[in-house]
């Protein structure tokens, strides 16, 4: 019996021992996995904290280099990517239109094994540029999906052909050169409702007018005839009074050799090109007194200035000739000095005919060619790597001459001379070719837009004018 | 007997001091914690109040740098942070219709660039 109580108590003791280190066992268990809890907890909380840091300087480097950037001339933004400590910043830009770019800047940097990044997306517009630039914001919408819509038809003069428009507020302007001299060479058409346009009135300057340019109560006229520069006051559209006109100096007018070719408006300037003469082709003109316009510099081309376009300092100018693009420095009117300039390769029998630039591309137009011309009539090249021997950087085969060309965003708007296809949109690469076409009774000309639609000319004086809007 | 009455009292003893310590450490980190982002609220809280400031309709070029900076620490100490050191400057170009103020403040051992655009 003795023996027995002492078994069951030492078997007691030892059950007791085998509880209490369990109980241990459990407790520093709970206690590890409270210790662990805790700790993830922590680790948490603390790496939310460091990428909010994190963020937050992201954030400044972000609002940096946006600010930075409103120092540029918007010509001359750039992209890059550099490095700073931890952070890696990419910086890009892209052509919204001629006085607004796009930028987006993205910050990364790595949190352990993870990759964080901010990036922030805005616009940076010179309002200085925004003068006689078209104002087509509501294109956002369109992307390439627009609709043509002709309430009527528009008919002027016969044997008048049309060759430019321009939109300036609620009124477009039409220019025709005319075979005969005494017929209208500017017209004016108010589109307040574009369901209803009218024809309200027309001028008549002269010869006839090659190319038109708008900004504030102006249009500018390259005239084909011996003044080649005009200027037409349209502060009251009912009534436009030619208030300037000259020969400009140095052209040598013989035949139709001197006349106005082409112009485009830029901050307070006239930039004229001419038919080739055995003068300067290339005119810079000060129009800020719109009735004393005074010749700043010139520059001689050695061949017809079929179209031009500036971006700041920069001017691209193409022809017919062997140097189909030269772009130049006009930084000082006075003294033009040529950067570089490219002949494209089928030159000889396709001439450069309009000309856009689109941030760093410079977009060119072709003629057509001939049926079998194997080359391409529309033409990327980039202005930074622009020489004798560049070749486009992209081009497409458009099987039509290239009348005129329009950029917003990331679309490319086109006249051409097929009228089955005389009015286009592609995007700015090129990728996917046409995304839409519009066939008109004969070929387009030009076109332009403002706050409401876009406006396509063609040539024939009888339905020319084309609106183009959202599609509903 | 009096060894596994040893061996216990040391187990209890690494265990509570571990939980006690843990708990400590954990409240330590805690209040750690809360100062930073207590700091980083605080950072937020300064960029408002610059940003503020920055685009109030006071021409910054009739501003001094002496005005800007005493300006700027102001904000730096009422938004309660602590300010190692400030640099505040305009830039301008011929090629831009803009300026732009670069304030470039040392807070809590780091810098940090705040900037700003203006019409001119």
């Amino acid at each position: 019996m003795a023996l027995s109580t002492v078994d069951n108590l030492s078997n007691n003791a030892q059950k007791i021992k085998g509880m209490i280190l369990s109980e241990i066992l459990l407790a520093g268990a709970i206690i590890s996995v409270a210790l662990a809890s805790s700790t993830l907890v922590i680790g948490s909380l603390q790496s939310m904290l460091i990428n909010a840091e994190n963020a937050f300087e992201a954030g400044l480097k972000i609002r940096q280099e946006i600010s930075l950037a409103h120092l540029l001339s918007i010509d001359d933004i750039s992209n890059f990517v550099k490095t700073e400590g931890i952070f890696t910043t990419i910086f890009s830009s892209s052509y919204r239109n001629d006085f607004t770019r796009n930028i987006l800047v993205d910050v990364s940097w790595l949190e352990g094994p993870f990759q964080k990044h901010r990036s922030y997306s805005s616009q940076i517009v010179d309002w200085q540029k925004a003068s006689g630039a078209a104002d087509c914001n509501w294109l956002d919408d369109a992307k390439g999906n627009l609709r043509a819509i002709n309430f009527g038809t528009l008919n002027i003069d016969d044997f008048n052909p049309v060759t430019d428009v321009v939109a300036l507020g609620d009124y477009v302007y039409v220019s025709t050169d005319g075979a005969t001299s005494s017929l209208p060479d500017l017209y004016v058409i108010d589109v307040h409702d574009i369901k209803n346009p009218n024809i309200i009135a027309h001028i008549n300057t002269g010869p006839g007018i090659a190319s038109i340019a708008a900004a504030d109560q102006y249009v500018f006229a390259a005239n084909a005839g011996s003044y080649q520069m005009q200027i037409i006051d349209v502060i009251d559209p009912y009534h436009p009074t030619l208030i300037s006109q000259a020969k400009l100096p140095g052209a040598i007018i013989s035949g139709s050799s001197g006349f106005g070719q082409s112009v485009h408006f830029f901050d307070h300037k006239m930039y004229i090109g001419l038919v080739k003469n055995a003068g300067p082709e290339f005119f810079i003109v000060d129009v800020s007194d719109s009735q004393h316009p005074i010749t700043l510099g010139s520059y001689e081309i050695g061949s017809t200035v079929n179209d031009i376009d500036v971006q700041g300092k920069r001017v691209t100018v193409v022809t017919p000739g062997q140097n189909s693009i030269i772009l130049l420095d006009a930084s000082n009117p006075q003294r033009i000095s040529e950067i570089s300039r490219s002949s494209l390769s089928g030159w000889q029998t396709q001439g450069a005919q309009s000309v856009k630039m689109i941030g760093d591309q410079i977009v060119v137009g072709r003629t057509l060619g001939g049926f079998y011309s194997p080359n391409p009539e529309l033409l990327q090249l980039n202005r930074n790597l622009l020489n004798s021997t560049s070749t486009a950087s992209t081009s497409l085969k458009m099987n039509a001459s290239i009348e005129n060309i329009f950029g917003f965003n990331d679309y490319i708007y086109l006249t051409t001379s097929d009228p089955d296809r005389g009015f286009q949109i592609l995007k700015d690469d090129f990728s996917y070719g046409m995304i839409l076409s519009s066939a008109f009774s004969s070929r387009g000309v030009a076109l332009t837009c403002n706050n409401q639609a876009m406006y396509v000319v063609t040539q024939n004086d009888q339905d020319f004018f084309h609106i183009f809007t959202l599609t509903k | 007997m009096l060894t596994e009455v040893l061996i216990y009292i040391a187990l209890f003893a690494a265990l509570f001091s571990g939980a006690f310590m843990s708990v400590f450490q954990t409240l330590d980190a805690t209040k750690y914690l809360q100062d930073q982002k207590n700091s980083i609220d605080n950072l937020y809280y300064l960029q408002a109040k610059l940003d503020l400031w920055a685009k109030s309709d006071t021409d910054w070029n009739v501003l001094s740098s002496a005005s800007i900076e005493n300006e700027v620490s102001r904000l730096v100490s009422s938004s309660n942070l602590l300010l190692d050191s400030l640099n505040s400057q305009i830039i301008e170009t011929g090629t831009s219709t803009n300026r732009v103020m670069l304030l470039t403040l040392g807070i809590n051992k780091k810098i940090y660039t705040f900037s700003y655009v203006q019409e001119k």
